[in-house]
C-alpha cells in the first residue's frame, strides 16, 4: 500500500498523551532517538530528554499551548548548534539563535552543526597540563595558579565579586589569542546585556563568544546553556586553540535540572536533586581538558561558578563541583567589604594542577609566600597576647601585611607577569622594610609603572625570564633599591 | 470471552469514534437491563440500528457480575488494536467509511481500526499515520514535490 511513494512523503510523527508545563508524553515515534528534535504543527520545538517502552519524553524549547493528543513531527535535524568563526563577538542562546540584536548570523563562512550533547574524549586524547594560563591578577597567578585545561571551580556567596573578576580575566586574554566563552546560565536578561555592554566598552567582545539563557526562558533551554557552550569550545579547540569557558552559574542549572527532573516524576534524592545530578554535571565538566595534537591540540580551561548560601560551601552542589574540578576559589563578601579585591581567601582556595605548570622562579617564590602566609596566620594568634614582639615575628607580620597590599588589584587592571613577581620578592627586600603599608597603597601602581618605564629599572624587568631562583630576584631588587629610594623621594 | 465479544463488535465497526460511540450504547443497554438504569441521553438512532442487529446469543454472554468487568476488560484492549489515522479535507458519510473498513479489513487485518481525522491543508486526497509513521498521498505533497516545475510553469505566463 505505501511502498509506491517516495521517502519524501514520509515522516514519523506522535501524539501528545499527557501534558505537563514543558514536557510533554508522547505516542509513536518508531525510530526515534534521544536528542532528537520534534516541533508541532505551530512549530513549537521539543528535544527528546528520555524514551520509556511505551512514551517519549519531550521537553519542550520553545513556549506552547498543548492540546491532548496534539500531533509533533520528528525534524530531520538532531539538537545542535551552527559552530564557526563567525560567532565570534556575537551572543546567541543554546539553540543557536543570536540575542543580541545584531541581526542574523554571517552565513557567508563555512559552518558545522555540532551536536549540543558530547561525550568527553577519552584518556587517550589528553595531554599534561604544562602551560600556565595568565589570567593577569597577581593573587590568581603567583599563589594559586591555573593551567591550560584545568577545571578551576568559582564559589562565593553574593556580591563577592565572583562576575567581575571572571569579566577582569575575560578582558586580560586580549591579544593572548585565547577565545573566551561565557555561558550564562539562569541570569536575569539586564545580566547579559551588561555584561555584552562591559566586554565591549572594554575591547573584549572580538575574542567573546556569550551563550545565555535567561531566567525568563523555558528551563529545557535554559539546561542546554553549558552544553551548547561546550560545543562552541570544542570547536574552537579542536582548531587548536586556546579556550577559556566560564559556566556562570552551575547552581542555577541544577536547579533547573531539579525542576525537570520533579516534574518528570523522578525521585528525588538529597536537597530534592534527582539521583543523576552527580552524573550531569560530571559529564559537563569531563569535557574540558588540554588535548594532544591529533585531537585538535588546543585546551579548554573551564571556570565554573557556583554561588553560596551565606559562604555555606558544604551543600550538595558545592561539594559536588569541588570533588569533580581541580581546585576551587573561596570568595568572600566579607572579605570584599574589607577592601581585598579581589576578595579570595587564600586559605580555603586551591589549585591541584596549575603549580606544575609554573616556571621554577615563580613557583619557589610562590612557595615562600604561601610558606609566610601560613607562618604570619600562626604568630597572629599569639600576637594578639603579647605587647612586645620578637623582631623576626614582626618582620613576618609586616610582610603578611605587604603582600596583602600588593595582592590588591583594582578591577580592569591587568599586572603583567614579570611585576607580579617582582610584587612578591619587594617585601624580602631592603626598600620596603620600613614602609608602611600606606606607602604601599598609595604606590603600588607607581612600583609598577617604574619598573616597565624607567630606563634603569626595565632592566632588572627584562632579566626576570632569564632568573632560576627566588634569591636571584630578591638580590637583584636589593640592588635596585637606591634607584628605587630616589624614584620615589622626586 | 472478551476477545470474541470484541470481535463480534469489530466485524462492522470501522472507526475509533464508531467503536467508543457504539459500546457506551451497548453498555448503557445492558445497565438498563440488568439493573434498571434511567439514562437520560437515548442512544443516537444509527446505534440502535446497530445494537438491533447483533445477535441474542451475542447478548447472553453478559450477566450482572459479569458487564462491568467485561467492558473494562475491553476497553484496554481498544488501545493494543492497530489503529491507522487517515486525514482527509472532508468529513466521510457512514457508507463511505464501511466500503473503505470492510475493504482494509479484508485485506490487511479484520481488527483494524480506523481514526478519520480533518485536515483542509491537505487541499486534496488523504494522509495515512501508522504506527507512527506519517505518510503524505495528499495533493499538498504532490505540489511540495513539484514546487520548481510548478513555479516555473507559472513565470511563463509573468510578463
Amino acid at each position: 500500500m505505501i511502498n509506491d511513494q517516495t521517502p519524501n512523503n514520509t515522516e514519523e510523527i506522535g501524539y501528545a498523551v499527557e501534558t505537563r508545563d514543558f514536557l510533554a508524553q508522547l505516542d509513536g515515534f518508531p525510530s526515534i532517538k534521544i536528542n532528537d528534535m520534534v516541533v508541532t504543527d505551530q512549530g513549537a520545538r521539543g528535544w527528546v530528554n528520555s524514551i520509556s517502552r511505551d512514551l517519549v519524553e519531550v521537553l519542550m524549547l520553545d513556549e506552547a499551548k498543548l492540546t491532548p493528543k496534539q500531533q509533533f513531527k520528528k525534524t530531520r535535524t538532531r539538537l545542535g548548534l551552527n559552530v564557526g568563526n563567525f560567532l565570534m563577538g556575537r551572543a546567541i542562546n543554546p539553540v543557536g539563535v543570536p540575542i543580541d540584536g545584531k541581526g542574523l548570523l554571517s552565513k557567508t563562512q563555512i559552518s558545522s552543526v555540532c551536536e549540543l550533547e558530547q561525550i568527553a574524549p577519552g584518556m587517550e586524547s589528553r595531554k599534561f597540563i604544562s602551560e600556565q594560563f595568565q589570567t593577569g591578577i597577581t593573587l590568581i597567578d603567583t599563589l594559586i595558579p591555573i593551567g591550560k585545561g584545568q577545571r578551576e571551580l568559582v564559589l562565593g556567596d553574593a556580591h563577592s565579586g565572583k562576575t567581575g573578576f571572571l569579566l577582569d580575566i575575560i578582558i586580560n586574554q586580549k591579544n593572548t589569542g585565547v577565545i573566551c566563552i561565557y555561558a550564562s546560565i539562569g541570569k536575569p536578561s539586564v545580566v547579559v546585556r551588561n555584561l555584552i555592554d562591559v566586554l565591549k566598552s572594554n575591547g573584549a567582545l572580538s575574542y567573546t563568544i556569550i551563550v545565555a539563557a535567561s531566567s525568563s526562558e523555558p528551563a529545557p533551554l535554559i539546561f542546554l546553556t553549558p552544553k551548547a557552550a561546550f560545543t562552541v569550545a570544542e570547536y574552537f579547540q579542536k582548531q587548536g586553540k586556546d579556550v577559556l569557558l566560564i559556566l556562570d552559574d552551575l547552581g542555577n542549572h541544577a536547579k533547573i535540572y531539579r525542576e525537570i527532573s520533579l516534574l518528570g516524576n523522578k525521585s528525588p534524592g538529597r536537597e530534592s536533586y534527582p539521583g543523576d545530578i552527580f552524573y550531569q554535571h560530571a559529564h559537563l565538566l569531563e569535557r574540558a581538558g588540554n588535548f594532544l595534537p591529533a585531537y585538535g591540540g588546543g585546551s579548554i580551561t573551564a571556570l565554573p561558578v557556583i554561588e553560596l548560601n551565606l559562604t555555606d560551601f558544604t551543600t550538595l552542589i558545592p561539594t559536588n563541583l569541588m570533588s569533580m574540578t581541580d581546585g576551587h576559589l573561596l570568595f568572600k563578601s566579607s572579605l570584599r567589604s574589607q577592601g581585598q579585591t579581589p576578595a579570595i581567601d587564600i586559605s580555603l582556595s586551591v589549585s591541584r594542577v596549575g603549580r606544575q605548570t609554573q616556571d621554577p622562579l615563580s613557583n619557589f617564590l610562590s612557595s615562600q609566600v604561601r610558606q609566610m602566609l601560613s607562618d604570619a596566620s600562626d604568630l597572629e594568634t599569639v600576637a594578639r597576647f603579647s605587647t612586645e614582639l620578637p623582631q623576626e615575628t614582626q618582620l613576618t607580620l609586616k610582610r603578611r601585611e605587604q603582600i596583602m597590599e600588593l595582592l590588591k588589584q583594582d578591577p580592569l587592571t591587568v599586572t603583567p607577569k614579570a611585576i607580579q613577581l617582582i610584587f612578591m620578592a619587594l617585601p624580602y627586600t631592603s626598600f620596603l622594610k620600613d614602609k608602611s603599608k600606606t606607602f604601599l597603597e598609595n604606590n603600588k601602581r607607581n612600583i609598577a609603572d617604574a619598573f616597565m618605564k624607567d630606563a634603569r629599572l626595565s632592566q632588572i624587568t627584562k632579566k626576570i625570564p632569564s632568573l632560576k631562583t627566588a634569591e636571584e630576584l630578591i638580590k637583584l631588587l636589593e640592588g635596585a633599591g637606591g634607584i628605587l629610594e630616589k624614584f620615589f623621594q622626586n | 470471552m472478551n476477545e470474541a465479544i470484541l470481535n463480534t463488535i469489530l466485524e462492522n465497526t470501522y472507526t475509533l469514534s464508531q467503536l467508543k460511540r457504539r459500546l457506551s450504547a451497548l453498555k448503557q443497554l445492558l445497565l438498563k437491563e440488568f439493573f434498571k438504569s434511567d439514562s437520560n441521553q437515548p442512544a443516537p438512532a444509527i446505534d440502535t440500528e446497530w445494537l438491533k442487529s447483533l445477535p441474542s446469543e451475542f447478548l447472553k454472554q453478559f450477566n450482572k457480575d459479569n458487564v462491568y468487568k467485561i467492558f473494562e476488560d475491553i476497553e484496554s484492549q481498544i488501545i493494543k488494536l492497530p489503529i491507522v489515522t487517515i486525514y482527509l479535507t472532508f468529513e466521510p458519510d457512514e457508507a463511505t467509511l464501511s466500503q473503505i473498513g470492510q475493504r482494509a479489513k479484508k485485506t490487511f487485518n479484520k481488527l483494524l481500526i480506523f481514526d478519520i481525522k480533518y485536515d483542509p491543508r491537505l487541499i486534496a486526497g488523504a494522509a495515512l499515520v501508522c504506527k507512527g509513521v506519517y505518510r503524505d498521498y495528499s495533493l499538498r505533497s504532490k505540489i511540495e514535490e513539484k514546487r520548481l516545475i510548478i513555479l516555473n510553469n507559472f513565470k511563463k505566463f509573468l510578463k
